[in-house]
C-alpha cells in the first residue's frame, strides 16, 4: 500500500513500511549514511542518517524508520547536525587522518562523506588502532586501521552471500572485523566472491589489484577480459553448475560459433588469468566449455539466432578456416549473401588440415562447420583463389582469410635433400590419409605445438623412432607442457637446447642424419635479434631417414595476388585498427594477417572482419545477439566446506599404449561425476557487479553540492 | 509466592489457559518469531541469573505464556549459568513438562541484530509473568551491595529499602546503581522503581569512594563488554575513557569534562542496546550530581577520597622512621633511598603509590596523603641513635641478594621506571 510522507517539505508517495532513508535516496533527497546499504539488512549503528519525525521527541536513524501515512520528516536541524557531526567526529577519531596515502583515495565513499559533512576530529582524542595490514590472503587485502566499523562487510558475507566468514571479533578493548580465530580467508572457507570489498565504504577490505572505475570490470572478471572474444565465462559456468547445458552453450554461442572445437584445442588464455588460480588452481574453463557443448542438442540457441532481412549485398570469403567461417557466419546473419570459397575439400582450415584428429576429431569440426548453414552461407570447396580483386566484379566485398598453410624450411646445409618434409604439408597429408613420404626414423626440427603435432602424428603413422629437437631449453619451450609430456609418453625423444648444424647426405642425395650442437646460450641482443652460442665440441648426430621442419608457417597465396604484403609476407592492413587491405573492398583476417596463432584469435579476427565489412556494406556493424535467457544469478551462494582447497578436475586421457598407434581422440574431457564440482570452483567473479553501487552526495541534487561547498 | 521460589503453580495453571484467557491476564503482544530470554546487556552484576536456578518453573511458565501470546515457535535462554548442569537440567525438565522447544545458549551478551524478529525478555519479567499466572501481584528484585536479592515494592523509597537491608553508613554520599550515580540527598524521595535499574543492585558510596574513580571503573567495564558495533558506544566510551584517565592522572583540563559530557549526553540517545543506553551515564550523572568533586581533580588537583593515585603522596614521617629499611625491600620500583644513619626517603617521581611500603614498615612511619608532603619529610634526616641504626642498615645490606648498594637505588629506579606504568604528574 502506498502512503504519503513529507521529507523536508517534499511530499512523496512511498510503499508503507518502506525505510525512510531509501525513500529519500530514491527520490533524490540525500541523507548521509554509512552503515546502510540497500542490499543489506539494516544495522542502524553509525547514526549519520538521523532525522526528526514531527510529533516525536529526539532523533531516529532514518534507515530504521518505517514510512507511515502522514509522517512528516526533517533531515536538517540544529539537533540533527550536532548529533550527526558528533558521530562523524567520533568515527574519524579512530580513522587515519590523511587520505592522500590511501589506496582508495579518490574512489572512496567515506572520503566523499567526510567532504560532504566537512568535519574533522580535531576536538577528539585520536587513536591509531595499530592493526597490521593483512596481505596474506589471495585477491583481498584487509587493512583494519581504516575500518569505520559500519559492519557492511559482515552483513554482505553473512546475510547477502550466506557464507558467514566475516564476523566481529574483539581483542582486549578493540572490536574489529575478522574471521573466526583470525584464520586466513581460505581456511575460513571464504568464497572469494568480493562482496565484502564491494560494499566496504572505505579502503579497509579492498581488492589486491588496483583499478580505475573504467578498468574495474576487466580487472575483476579477468577470464572474460582475456578471452579474445570475451565469452561470458562466469555466466555459462553458473549455468553448467545448475545442469543447464543448453543455456550455458547458448551463452558461449553469443560470442563464438565453435564451442566443441575450442573446448578441445583452445589455448585457454582465460585460465592463465583466472582468479581462482590465486586461491589454488584455475578453473578448467576449456573443459567445462567442451562438456556443456557436448551435452546439449543446440536447439535453444539455434531458435534464437539473429537473422536480419536480406540486404542484397554479396560478400565472398576466401578460406574456410576459423577466421573465414566466423566472418561468413556473422555476415550471413547480418543479412548479406555470403559465398565461402575453400581450396581444400573440407571446411576447417587448420582445424581440419593442421591440428591432428587425435586432438580434434573431424566429425566435431564438420558438425560445427555445419552451423554455417544457419546463416545461409554458400560453401564452395576445392576452389583456390589467388587474385581476390577479380572477385570484386561479382561481390560487394571480399574477405581474404587464407591462413598460413605453407611450411618454412630453414636454409641450412642439406635442407634440399630427399627425405626432407615440412610441417604444414606433412600434417595435411596425414589428415587426408595421403602418402607423406615419411620413413622409419624421423627427426622433427622445432619445439612448438605444431612440431609436437608432427612428432605425435609420425608415431601414429608407424615411425619406429621419432626425435624432436629445438633451440629452446626445456623450461622455455613453446609447446604446452601437456603436449611435451604426452609425446614423451608416446615414445618421442625430446632434445631441447640444440642448434641445427647440418643435415647429412647418405651419398645418394637422401637424408641419413642431422648434426646438432648443444646450445650454451640463447638470447636476444639489443636489436632484438636472436643470438645463439654453441657449446664447443658438442657436435653430435642423430641418424634418421626423414627430417620434418616445424619452425613456422607462411601464407600460401600467389605473389601477384595484388595485395600489399607486410611482415613475414602476411597481408598488410595499412590502417591501424582496421582489417581493410590496400585494395578497397578487400579485407583480410586471421593468420594471413598476423601470422600463425590460435583458433580463438582467428575467431576474434573473423568477428572483427564481420563487423567492419557489415559497416562497409551499410550495416550498423552490430553482430551481438542474446541467445541465452537473462541471467538470474543468485547473490546468495552459501558456505562450502573447504572451498578454497577444492582441487581442479582435469580432462581424462587414454593411456599412451592405447593411443599411440592411431588417430582416435585421446581425451574424453571432464567426466560426468566431476563437471558439477569443477563448475562450483568458479568464484563467480561477476556476481559482485549485481550489488548496488555506493550512493554519493555528489550524485544528488544541486542543493547537496552547494551545501558541501559552504 | 516469591519470584525466588520455584513457581510450579504457574506452570500447572498454564495448560488450562487459552490464548484469550492469557490476553485477559497479561495483555496482548505483538507477533514474534522466537522468545529470547536473557539479562539486559547492561546488567553486569548478573545477580538475577539466580532466577534460573531458583525458579525454573516460573521462567518456563513465562516463556510458555509469551510463546502462546506471540505465536513464537521457539524459545531460547541466554546466560553463562546454563553451563551449570544443575541449572540446565532444571530448566530442561520444566520445559519438557510444558512441551516447550527450548534452546540454552551460554553467553553473556545478546546481539539484537541476530534477533530481529524475536521478542527479547528478561528473566525477571518472566518470573513476574509467572506470579501473575499464579494470581499474585509481582514485586521487583533489589539488593544492596553484595547482599542477597530481596523482593521489594517498587514504590518504596530507596532510603527505606536501604534501611530495611541493614545499617546505612554515616558518611553515605550517594549510591551507584547499574552505571549511574544518585546523590544521598535524593534517596528519601526517589523510589526503587524510579531508579529503573536493570541489575537491581544498589551500591552505597561513602566518603572513601572517589566519584571519578568509580566513573572510570564503570567506563572500563562497559568498554570491555561493549560489542563495539555502535559508533557512540564504541568510540564514545573510548573518548570518555581517555578523557577521564587524563583527569585521574592529573593531566586533566576542564575541556575533558566538557567534551565528555557532550559525548555522554549524545550516547544516551544514540545506541542500539541497554548497554549503550547506559554507557554515558557514569559521566552524565557524575556531572549532574557530583560535579564539584569531579572538577576538584582539575581545579584543585585534589582527590578527596584519596583514590586517584596521581593526587596521593606517600612519604616517610621522619619522626617515626628508625631507618630499618624494610620498606626498601618491598618497593617494586626501588625508589626508596636508605642511607646509613638517616631516615628513609621516597623518590616521589618514581613512586607508583602502590602502598606496599606502608604495610611493610614495622614503625608505621610511611604515610599516604591526599594533601601535601610536609616540609620536614622532603629530605632524609639524621637519625638520633645513628650508630644503632647504622648497624641495622648494614644488616639490611647483607640481606640484599643482588648486592645493589643503597645509593644506587635511585639509578635503578630511573632505569626501571621507563618500562613501568606510572601515573603522570
Ligand atoms: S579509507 Fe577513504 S576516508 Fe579513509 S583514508 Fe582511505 S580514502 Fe580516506
Ligand atoms: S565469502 Fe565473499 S564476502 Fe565473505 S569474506 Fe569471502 S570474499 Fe568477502
Ligand atoms: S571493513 Fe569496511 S565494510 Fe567492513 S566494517 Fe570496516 S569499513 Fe565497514
Ligand atoms: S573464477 Fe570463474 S569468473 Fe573468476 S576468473 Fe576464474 S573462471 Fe572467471
Ligand atoms: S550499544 Fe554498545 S553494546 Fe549495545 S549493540 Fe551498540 S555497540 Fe553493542
Ligand atoms: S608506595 Fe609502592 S612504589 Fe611508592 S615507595 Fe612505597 S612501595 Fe615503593
Ligand atoms: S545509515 Fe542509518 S544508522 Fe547508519
Amino acid at each position: 500500500m502506498s502512503v504519503t510522507i513529507k521529507i523536508d517539505d517534499r511530499t512523496l508517495q512511498v510503499e508503507e513500511g518502506m525505510n525512510v532513508l531509501e525513500a529519500a535516496l530514491q527520490n533524490g533527497i540525500y541523507i548521509p549514511h554509512l552503515c546502510h546499504h540497500p542490499d543489506l539488512p539494516e544495522l542502524g549503528s553509525c547514526r549519520l542518517c538521523i532525522v526528526e519525525v514531527e510529533g516525536e521527541d529526539g532523533v531516529t536513524p532514518s534507515c530504521k524508520l518505517e514510512a507511515k501515512d502522514g509522517m512528516v520528516i526533517r533531515t536538517k536541524s540544529d539537533q540533527i547536525s550536532h548529533l550527526r557531526n558528533l558521530s562523524m567526529e567520533l568515527i574519524l577519531a579512530a580513522h587515519p587522518e590523511d587520505c592522500s596515502t590511501c589506496p582508495k583515495y579518490g574512489q572512496c565513499e567515506m572520503q566523499t562523506l567526510i567532504q560532504y559533512m566537512n568535519v574533522s576530529a580535531t576536538r577528539m582524542n585520536r587513536r591509531v588502532k595499530g592493526f597490521k595490514m593483512n596481505e596474506e590472503n589471495p585477491l583481498i587485502i584487509h587493512d583494519m586501521n581504516r575500518c569505520v566499523m559500519c559492519g557492511r562487510c559482515v552483513r554482505a558475507c553473512g546475510e547477502l552471500r550466506g557464507v558467514g566468514v566475516l564476523q566481529y571479533n574483539k581483542k582486549e578493548l578493540e572490536t574489529y572485523v575478522g574471521t573466526l580465530h583470525d584464520k586466513l580467508l581460505k581456511d575460513a572457507d571464504c568464497r572469494f566472491c568480493g562482496a565484502c570489498a564491494e560494499v566496504c565504504p572505505t579502503g579497509t577490505i579492498r581488492d589486491a589489484m588496483n583499478y580505475t572505475p573504467i578498468e574495474k570490470r576487466d580487472t575483476l572478471i579477468p577470464c572474460q577480459a582475456t578471452c579474445p572474444v570475451h565469452t561470458d565465462i562466469p555466466r555459462y559456468i553458473r549455468y553448467v553448475r545448475q545442469g543447464k547445458y543448453a543455456e550455458a552453450t547458448a551463452v558461449i554461442h553469443e560470442k563464438l560459433p565453435f564451442p566443441e572445437c575450442l573446448g578441445r584445442v583452445c589455448t585457454r588464455a582465460c585460465e592463465g588469468k583466472c582468479r581462482r588460480g590465486e586461491v589454488n588452481e584455475p578453473v578448467s574453463i576449456r573443459n567445462i566449455k567442451r562438456y556443456t557443448a557436448e551435452h546439449t542438442d543446440n536447439s535453444l540457441w539455434m531458435n534464437k539466432i539473429k537473422k536480419l532481412p536480406a540486404t542484397g549485398k554479396k560478400v565472398c570469403v576466401i578460406g574456410g578456416g576459423p577466421a573465414g567461417m566466423t566472418a561468413a557466419y556473422y555476415l550471413g546473419k547480418q543479412g548479406h549473401s555470403v559465398t565461402l570459397k575453400e581450396q581444400y575439400p573440407a571446411l576447417g582450415g587448420q582445424m581440419h588440415y593442421g591440428i591432428p584428429s587425435y586432438r580434434l576429431p573431424r566429425d566435431v569440426v564438420e558438425k560445427e562447420a555445419g552451423f554455417l548453414s544457419l546463416a545461409d552461407v554458400k560453401v564452395e570447396t576445392g576452389v583456390r583463389v589467388d587474385h581476390p580483386a577479380e572477385l570484386l566484379s561479382e561481390f560487394d566485398a571480399v574477405l581474404v582469410a587464407v591462413g598460413t598453410h605453407k611450411g618454412v624450411i630453414l636454409p641450412i646445409p642439406g635442407s634440399d635433400l630427399d627425405g626432407i618434409l615440412v610441417n604444414a604439408t606433412f600434417l595435411r597429408q596425414a589428415s587426408m590419409g595421403e602418402e607423406t613420404g615419411m620413413g622409419k626414423k624421423v627427426v622433427i626440427l622445432g619445439g612448438g605445438n605444431v612440431a609436437f603435432d608432427c612428432a605425435r602424428s609420425a608415431v601414429r603413422l608407424g615411425a619406429e623412432e621419432v626425435h624432436l629437437a629445438c633451440l629452446e631449453k626445456r623450461e622455455v619451450m613453446l609447446a604446452d607442457d601437456e603436449e611435451i609430456e604426452q609425446a614423451t609418453e608416446e615414445g618421442v625423444h625430446v632434445h631441447p637446447g640444440q642448434t641445427f648444424d647440418q643435415i647429412l647426405d647418405d651419398g645418394n642425395g637422401h637424408v641419413c642424419g642431422v648434426q646438432f650442437s648443444n646450445v650454451e646460450k640463447f638470447y636476444f641482443d639489443e636489436n632484438r635479434r636472436a643470438v645463439t652460442v654453441k657449446e664447443e665440441n658438442s657436435e653430435h648426430v642423430i641418424e634418421c631417414d626423414t627430417v620434418i621442419f616445424a619452425v613456422g608457417q607462411r601464407i600460401d597465396l600467389a605473389e601477384d595476388s595484388g595485395l600489399e604484403r607486410g611482415r613475414g609476407n602476411s597481408i598488410a592492413t595499412p590502417t591501424e585498427g582496421s582489417l581493410a587491405t590496400s585494395v578497397p573492398g578487400i579485407f583480410a583476417a586471421g593468420d594471413a594477417v598476423y601470422g600463425t596463432q590460435t583458433v580463438i584469435k582467428a575467431v576474434a579476427s573473423g568477428r572483427d572482419a564481420a563487423i567492419e565489412i557489415d559497416k562497409y556494406l551499410g550495416g550498423d556493424g552490430d553482430i551481438t545477439e542474446t541467445l541465452a535467457p537473462a541471467d538470474t544469478a543468485d547473490q546468495w551462494i552459501g558456505h562450502i566446506d573447504g572451498f578454497g582447497y577444492l582441487e581442479r578436475s582435469e580432462e581424462e586421457f587414454i593411456a599412451a599404449e592405447e593411443r599411440d598407434h592411431d588417430f582416435r581422440p585421446i581425451s574424453t574431457g571432464i567426466c560426468d561425476a566431476e563437471i558439477c564440482g569443477e563448475s562450483r570452483r568458479c568464484l563467480q567473479c561477476d556476481l559482485r557487479f549485481g550489488i548496488t553501487g555506493h550512493r554519493l552526495w555528489s550524485d544528488y541534487s544541486n542543493d547537496a553540492k552547494e551545501e558541501a561547498a559552504i | 509466592m516469591s519470584m525466588l521460589m520455584n513457581n510450579e503453580a504457574a506452570l500447572a495453571q498454564l495448560s488450562a489457559l487459552t490464548k484469550e484467557a492469557l490476553e485477559e491476564k497479561l495483555g496482548k503482544r505483538e507477533k514474534a518469531g522466537a522468545i529470547t530470554a536473557a539479562l539486559y546487556n547492561s546488567d553486569m552484576e548478573r545477580r538475577k541469573d539466580i532466577l534460573l536456578a531458583k525458579n525454573p518453573a516460573g521462567i518456563i511458565a513465562g516463556l510458555c505464556a509469551l510463546s502462546c501470546l506471540t505465536g513464537a515457535k521457539k524459545a531460547e535462554i541466554v546466560s553463562p549459568c546454563v553451563a551449570d548442569a544443575a541449572v540446565a537440567n532444571g530448566l530442561k525438565a520444566a520445559a519438557e513438562k510444558a512441551g516447550l522447544a527450548l534452546t540454552l545458549t551460554e553467553d553473556d551478551f545478546v546481539t539484537k541484530t541476530e534477533h530481529r524478529s524475536d521478542l527479547l525478555v528478561s528473566f525477571e519479567e518472566l518470573a513476574a509473568i509467572a506470579e501473575k499466572l499464579a494470581g499474585e501481584e509481582p514485586k521487583a528484585l533489589y539488593a544492596v551491595g553484595d547482599g542477597d536479592l530481596a523482593e521489594a515494592d517498587p514504590a518504596m523509597t530507596v532510603k527505606a529499602f536501604l534501611e530495611s537491608q541493614g545499617d546505612v553508613p554515616e558518611d553515605i554520599k550517594g549510591i551507584a546503581v547499574d552505571h549511574a550515580f544518585c546523590p544521598a540527598g535524593a534517596l528519601e524521595t526517589v523510589t526503587l522503581g524510579q531508579l529503573a535499574s536493570r541489575s537491581g543492585v544498589i551500591r552505597v558510596l561513602t566518603g572513601k569512594d572517589c566519584i571519578l574513580d568509580r566513573a572510570r571503573k564503570e567506563i572500563l567495564s562497559l568498554r570491555k563488554k561493549s560489542c563495539g558495533k555502535c559508533t557512540f558506544c564504541r568510540e564514545g566510551l573510548y573518548q570518555l575513557q581517555v578523557n577521564m584517565d587524563a583527569v585521574a592522572a592529573g593531566r586533566g583540563k576542564t575541556t575533558n569534562f566538557e567534551m565528555s559530557q557532550e559525548i555522554a549526553e549524545a550516547m544516551l540517545v544514540s545506541c542500539n542496546c541497554s548497554l549503550g543506553d547506559d554507557a554515558g551515564k557514569p559521566v552524565t550523572t557524575m556531572m549532574e550530581y557530583f560535579r564539584d568533586e569531579a572538577e576538584a581533580h582539575v581545579r584543585r588537583k585534589e582527590c578527596k577520597a584519596g583514590a586517584c593515585l596521581a593526587f596521593l603522596q606517600i612519604y616517610v614521617d621522619p619522626a617515626k622512621c628508625q631507618g630499618a629499611g624494610e620498606c626498601a625491600k618491598v618497593c617494586p620500583v626501588d625508589c626508596i633511598e636508605i642511607k646509613p644513619g638517616y631516615t628513609a626517603l621516597i623518590e616521589s617521581f618514581d613512586c607508583t603509590r602502590c602502598g606496599k611500603c606502608i604495610d611493610a614498615c614495622p614503625n608505621g612511619a610511611i604515610v599516604r596523603t591526599a594533601g601535601k608532603v610536609p616540609r620536614n619529610a622532603e629530605t632524609a634526616v639524621r637519625l638520633k641513635n645513628a650508630a644503632a641504626a647504622a648497624a641495622g642498615a648494614a644488616d639490611a645490606d647483607d640481606d640484599e641478594d643482588d648486592g645493589a648498594s643503597r645509593s644506587s637505588a635511585r639509578a635503578g629506579a630511573a632505569r626501571r621506571h621507563r618500562t613501568l606504568r606510572r601515573p603522570g604528574r
